[in-house]
């Protein structure tokens, strides 16, 4: 959808009309083909070429490929490129593709402002009924499914379903990528109902590009995951194995998105029970990725943190130990000691949650391996060192996390790790002649963990009393929390009832649109939405595959 | 603090030696064992085998040795059911005798468990293996001192209250019958002047009655993650007195020629090491010795000094 946007906005530039523009066609098939280096140098060739008139074009093309690469600082860089306040529209798709970085910077609240900012912006250049509005709102839709806002979610989901099927009509990329989002919204009050619109959009992508295409693919994923959410395994095994058997016709080599359709066949197996046939898959997913990506990636570290699950729940420790040690090893740019006694420092890692992770099991699986099989002190010396170096990386983690939901998340795990903090060196402590140090520690993880408590109490409002807030401004605050609101229904029921009003407008803004778009636009669809729907239905595959999929969409 | 706390415990058990400590059988029971594993963190077996090698001396020239097979079947996680397999070796000035000696089966629950503390309940019984009448190579009845069965039936019943660092426990132990025992020292052959002066050291136990146990066990645990050590007292006050036939008149008598009565108090000190090597096996060293001695016991249950040397395995 952001190629679509992007597409659009050369034609929508009065600035450009008229002039020779760059090949865009060769610029979207390189994206296609996730070959995103060639594709940003092609691009930046063409600027030489056509001038300046076109740096607000480029500049949200580049950028919404860094976005997909993962590069966002360099995107953030790209989009301050396009001055604002030349052009309403510019300056709307622009801030859409602000929007969309603070998205994936799990900056909500930026994005929030962005996005509502674009949104006036199409208002004020009368496109509110556009794709490029649509697509405002679908990532609108996100952030609001993201903070838990589900019926703004759904309100901004269904306009931006609206507009799109008003414009594209029901076989329309567009409008599968909205059920997308819906049954991503939908599925977080009632799973049957999400489920219902993950079909839709399948049923949408096949009448589009038969049954072997990587929306096929990504679709027959989500309702697999649907299923698993709702313990129907069997028709949830089924789908996942429709969508890696897409992935392996279209990499017959091997591709990190097939290792994730392994992965989440060993998952559901794993939820079964099976564990031979979980891994397996985990098997299978791993050699993909480690073909792909080779030693380190958080991906790899994931699946090995899943194949040490199950060796744990096995109580074969001594082979879950190994997996969360190679975890370690794949997670960290420096970090390679085969040792348990050693772990990488609080810094070096990729992904901090999955190092988070990964340290808590190891610690997890040694304190089980001293109680379960060695009784071995030094065992439990390292399981504490563990969870000493998980408060380092909990402090490390919240000190740059920007982003709320992450900080309640973390603080979940963190009350995880303070708590097996306690009991441990509880534990050590009454079973060693020198207890004070193990006292001590078990000391200061009870006080972490009361620290954390009291900071998951700092978002309630009770503690802004307590924080000696005066209670004419937490009034003011509330008085303006349902203003705002309320003005929200209001702006949200006007645009339907002004509907056909602008239809006008929207009809030519479409036929320019289109008639100016490059060849191959209708394969551009907003993957981020289908995307940030399996992430947010599935918290825990945040941090595995959510770069890979976007890539290579 | 604690160093010297164990160093003094381990020095208080070594100046004991050389006494000793004496049961029917009842204080190896089920809740009433000495140095039971108390963690609840640590992986449950449901199937423990101990093989222990035991000495005792007596206050007399027997040394007992017994191997004994313990089994402790876990049938859920309450429940548990004890077997125990002596094999007896009795050698002194008299005789030196050996056999299969008395069977233990013992049931034991759980009835309480919390955080804190366990509290179990334990039900058992003793089988003889023989009539406790053996005889030297002349064919004359030996002491109970040197039979391998105590030859009666018992019913024992316990309960224990553990926890991380204390054990107390209390049990009975009730024969049913006397056993065939046909010592008197009356009817040992008289040639040798010596011999017989020592045979009148033992106590008659024609007939014994034995009488019922009751014991209380209290000792202190010291638990680290592969050793443990523990000390405790274990009082054995013999209610009811044995009754044995004066071989005189034939009368059922509970006291000896001195006038002591064959019950009272009898209470040894226990300490024990342990060393776990994971939690599938480990070695405990017993050592207890007694302190208090009853003056009459013709059961022969008169140990100065026990040491036993146990492997534990579990699976």
């Amino acid at each position: 959808m952001k190629g679509l946007i992007a597409s659009i906005f050369i034609l929508l530039s009065t600035s450009v009309f008229g002039q020779p523009s760059p090949d865009i066609k060769k610029f979207d098939s390189l994206v296609s083909v996730t070959r995103y280096d060639e594709a940003l140098k092609f691009l930046r060739s063409e600027l030489v070429v056509y001038g300046d008139a076109w740096i607000p074009y480029i500049a949200n093309r580049c950028a919404f490929v860094l976005i997909l690469q993962g590069k966002l600082d360099e995107a953030e860089t790209e989009l301050r490129k396009v001055k604002l306040g030349n052009d309403r529209l510019d300056d709307a798709i622009t801030k859409t593709n602000l929007g969309f970085l603070y998205l994936n910077k799990a900056r909500n609240d930026l994005a929030l402002e962005s996005l509502q900012s674009a949104l006036n912006s199409f208002r004020e250049a009368h496109n509110e009924r556009s794709l490029e509005a649509a697509t405002c709102l679908a990532y609108l839709s996100q952030v609001y499914l993201t903070t838990g806002k589900l019926n703004q979610a759904e309100e901004n989901g269904n306009i931006a379903l609206d507009i799109r099927r008003g414009l594209k009509g029901e076989d329309s990329e567009e409008v599968a990528a909205s059920y997308n989002d819906l049954g991503l919204i939908y599925g977080q009050r009632d799973p049957e109902q999400g489920l219902e619109y993950y079909e839709k959009a399948l049923e949408v992508y096949s009448r589009i590009h038969g049954d072997e295409h990587p929306k096929i693919a990504i679709a027959n994923t989500n309702i697999g995951f649907a299923y698993r959410g709702m313990k129907l395994y069997g028709d949830a095994i089924t789908n996942l194995e429709a969508a890696e058997s897409i992935w392996k016709k279209i990499y017959p080599d091997g591709h990190p998105n097939q290792a994730l359709a392994l992965f989440n066949l060993g998952l559901t197996y794993s939820q079964m029970g099976n564990k031979t046939s979980a891994l397996g898959y985990f098997d299978r997913a791993l050699a993909i990725d480690r073909k792909f990506y080779g030693a380190k990636h958080p991906d790899i570290a994931y699946i090995l943190n899943q194949i040490g699950m199950l060796n744990l729940g096995d109580n074969q420790y001594d082979a879950a130990l190994g997996n969360f040690q190679d975890a370690l090893i794949a997670n960290a740019p420096v970090f390679n000691s085969k040792e348990a006694r050693f772990n990488p420092s609080a810094k070096d890692f990729y992904n901090g949650k999955v190092l988070l992770y990964t340290l808590r099991q190891k610690a997890l699986t040694l304190e089980a391996r001293h109680f379960g099989k060695t009784l071995k002190f030094e065992e439990l010396k390292w399981a504490l060192f563990c969870l000493q170096t998980c408060d380092s990386l909990i402090d490390e983690i919240r000190y740059h996390s920007t982003d709320e939901n992450d900080k309640i998340e973390l603080g979940a795990s963190a009350n995880e790790v303070y708590e097996d903090g306690v009991r441990i060196a509880q534990a050590m402590s009454e079973m060693t002649l020198e207890a004070r140090p193990y006292q001590e520690s078990s000391f200061y993880f009870a006080e972490k963990s009361k620290s954390a408590v009291l900071q998951e109490s700092i978002a309630d409002s009770e503690a802004k009393s307590f924080a000696g807030i005066p209670a004419q401004l937490l009034d003011d605050e509330k008085t303006l929390k349902s203003t705002i609101s309320l003005l929200s229904q209001k702006l949200s029921q006007n645009q339907r009832q002004s509907k056909n009003e602008s239809s006008g407008k929207i009809s030519l803004l479409s036929t320019v649109s289109t008639k100016a778009l490059p060849g191959n636009w209708k394969k551009i669809i907003p993957i981020t939405t289908i995307l940030n729907s399996i992430l947010l239905h599935h918290p825990s595959l945040r941090c595995k595959k959510y770069w890979t999929i976007i890539q290579h969409w | 603090m604690r160093y010297c706390l164990i160093i003094g415990l381990l020095f208080s058990v070594s100046l004991l030696f050389g006494q000793g400590c004496s049961d029917a059988g009842f204080c190896t029971m089920g809740a009433m064992k000495p140095d039971q594993p108390y963690n609840k963190k640590v992986q449950l077996k449901l199937r423990t085998m101990e093989l222990s090698f035991y000495r005792g001396t007596t206050t007399l020239t027997p040394i007992v040795y017994v191997a004994t097979l313990d089994m402790n079947f876990s049938l859920n996680s309450r429940n548990t059911f004890q077997v125990k397999l002596p094999y007896q070796f009795v050698e002194g000035r008299l005789a030196r005798t050996n056999s299969p000696s008395d069977i233990s089966l013992c049931f034991t629950r759980n009835i309480y468990s919390s955080d804190q503390f366990d509290i179990n309940l334990s039900f058992g019984a003793k089988i003889p293996t023989n009539n406790s009448n053996l005889k030297d190579a002349e064919g004359n009845p030996l002491p109970m001192y040197y039979q391998t069965s105590l030859g009666t039936y018992d019913l024992i019943a316990g309960v224990s209250m553990i926890n991380r660092k204390w054990l107390l426990a209390t049990g009975i132990q009730i024969p049913l019958n006397q056993n065939g025992n046909k010592f008197d020292w009356h009817r040992w052959p008289k040639d040798d002047a010596d011999e017989f002066a020592y045979v009148q050291e033992y106590p008659n136990s024609t007939d014994l009655k034995r009488g019922v146990d009751v014991m209380i066990r209290v000792e202190r645990n010291f638990r680290l993650s592969r050793f443990n050590f523990s000390v405790g007292l274990l009082p054995i006050y013999r209610v009811v007195s044995d009754y044995v036939t004066r071989d005189a008149d034939g009368a059922r008598v509970n006291f000896n020629a001195a006038g002591d009565v064959a019950q009272g108090l009898a209470m040894s000190a226990i300490g024990t090491v342990g060393y776990n090597f994971n939690v599938r096996s480990g070695l405990r060293l017993l050592v207890g010795h007694k302190l208090v001695q009853r003056a009459y016991s013709p059961d022969g249950l008169t140990r100065e000094l026990v040491g036993s040397f146990t492997y534990i395995y579990r699976f």
